[in-house]
């Protein structure tokens, strides 16, 4: 891909307390691709995403060190207003978690109704980002039913569809099929291969084929470090490195 | 220890995956051997057997096929290990090809007129050699793991290449001599013919093996026309 990096992230260190989780990352996220994130239970993948859109430091004596970019610009600049970075990095959740009074439609809508007022063409927004979302039909005629009626695997298409509302430029995605079953992980795998093409997207699975079957490209993190970042094809047919052999074909040394 | 699969039923799958290459392998080693030997004595009997063998060979082919692919459904392999299990479906078919040659060579001998003698078998000698050496080269190579071995075998495909040429003039120009009988010509040039292409079906199992190692060994090769992706680093 020759074209300039969504974000850039440099020597980005991460920790909580003292404890030190991520070590100088280095990465450059291509814009408009999906990047996967693999590896073991605990080596950052969440704290690493929650770097990118500054979610890190809302826990306590969480800190970040380094640079992240935005096309371009420093996320962690004094300018920056945190809640309206968000709203251009969104985030989708492992467990899907509706706002459980709320109907379909204000679920939709819930991003804009927390940040500054929900516009008048609000019918038209709902039902562009339900089809975004692939949910469209599914729940067309109910609209006004609580958003908790949906099945899991709607619920994480709704909260695919709310993110997707603020038209966000990036979409981080922690897990997002690691509570539904096959055939709603199918649809939401479709979506995510269909949103790549026009967002830019971070998720981390700890499903390695669902790893290869999404994402352009794959990075492979370990107690912390980023071990070895290439394109899906290559990291999974020919990885440089022993450390990404051994974890992708799930080896103990 | 080389890290083993958390999976341990994989780890077993992958291990009888080599047996059955090393058993294929070995009975196609043996067809060759016992090709040359019906050639040079004319033992009808041994072209006979050889013959019957190559029956199961197809068997073995079909088999470690179906078996390769039970894998590749059950555990969706990746890396080297699908580089390995994709090489081995590569390698069965060759190794059945080698043993079509061997049967057909004892073909050969048993489609020969009775009481004609083995004339002129010791024209193909050479080039039977270096066939062998090449197979033996590839069979080595898959067994070790051993990726020098496996370019050795390439290189080595020249030579009986050459070999080769060399019995298709000198048949050629003992049959103008009137020292060779024409049909006797003709059935020598196709057994060094036979043996040419057990070698190229050699080389292609040298190739499986150098991809399915690749990522590993051949990075400082400059032989290569293009440079290898693999820089794995063995730390
Ligand atoms: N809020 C927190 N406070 C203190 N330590 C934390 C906190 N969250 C995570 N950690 C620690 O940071 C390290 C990385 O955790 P993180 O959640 O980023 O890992 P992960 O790769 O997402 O793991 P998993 O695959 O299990 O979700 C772990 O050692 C964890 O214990
Ligand atoms: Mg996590």
């Amino acid at each position: 891909m020759s074209s300039t990096p969504k974000l850039s992230i440099s020597e980005m260190d991460a920790s909580y307390g003292d404890h030190q989780v991520l070590h100088s990352i280095d990465m450059q996220i291509p814009a408009q691709q999906v990047t996967a994130l693999i590896g073991p239970s605990g080596c950052g993948k969440s704290t690493y995403l929650r770097c990118l859109n500054r979610m890190h430091e809302l826990t306590t004596s969480a800190t970040v060190n380094g640079t992240v970019e935005l096309d371009g610009a420093d996320i962690y600049h004094d300018d920056i207003d945190p809640v309206l970075l968000r709203r251009r990095i969104g985030m989708v959740f492992q467990k899907p978690a509706p706002f459980p009074t709320w109907s379909i439609a204000d679920n939709v809508l819930a991003g804009m109704k927390l940040t500054g007022g929900v516009p008048d063409n609000a019918d038209e927004i709902v039902e562009k980002a339900l089809k975004g979302a692939a949910l469209w039909d599914e729940v067309k005629d109910k609209l006004d039913k609580p958003g908790t009626s949906l099945s899991g695997g709607q619920q994480q298409r709704l909260c695919i569809a709310r993110a997707i509302t603020v038209e966000p430029d990036v979409l981080l995605m922690d897990e997002p099929c690691s509570a539904i079953d096959p055939v709603a992980t199918a649809r939401v795998e479709n979506l995510i291969h269909e949103l790549g093409e026009n967002y830019t997207i971070v998720v981390v699975t700890h499903n390695m084929q669902q790893a290869a079957r999404i994402s352009d490209k794959t990075a492979f993190l370990m107690m912390g470090e980023l071990v070895e970042f290439d394109d899906t094809s290559k990291l999974f047919s020919n990885p440089a490195k022993q450390q990404t052999e051994d974890y992708i074909t799930g080896k103990f040394g | 220890m080389a890290p083993q699969h958390t999976v341990q039923a994989y780890q077993a799958e992958l291990q009888e995956l080599r047996d059955r290459l090393e058993t294929m392998t070995d009975v196609v080693y043996e067809m060759i051997a016992n090709a040359r030997e019906a050639l040079t004595t004319g033992d009808m009997e041994l072209a006979e057997r050889t013959v019957q063998t190559d029956h199961q060979v197809n068997q073995q082919e079909v088999e470690i096929d179906r078996f390769c692919l039970e894998i590749l459904v059950r555990r969706q392999s990746v890396a080297g290990d699908l580089r390995f299990i994709l090489a081995a479906m590569k390698m069965v078919t060759q190794l059945e090809r080698i043993g079509d040659q061997a049967a057909s060579i004892c073909h050969e001998v048993t489609d020969r007129p009775p009481g004609l003698q083995p004339t002129g078998a010791d024209l193909v000698d050479d080039v039977a050699e270096a066939a062998k050496s090449v197979v033996d080269d590839a069979i080595t190579a898959f067994l070790d793991e051993d990726v020098d071995r496996a370019f050795e075998a390439i290189d080595a495909d020249d030579e009986v290449n050459e070999e080769y040429e060399r019995v298709s003039r000198q048949v050629l120009s003992q049959m103008g001599d009137g020292e060779l009988a024409v049909e006797t010509g003709i059935s020598i040039q196709s057994i060094a013919k036979r043996f040419e292409r057990m070698a190229d079906c050699a080389t292609n199992i040298a190739e499986a093996i150098i991809f399915a190692l690749d990522a590993q060994d051949i990075r400082h090769r400059d032989k290569l026309a293009s440079p290898p992706t693999g820089d794995r680093d063995h730390s």
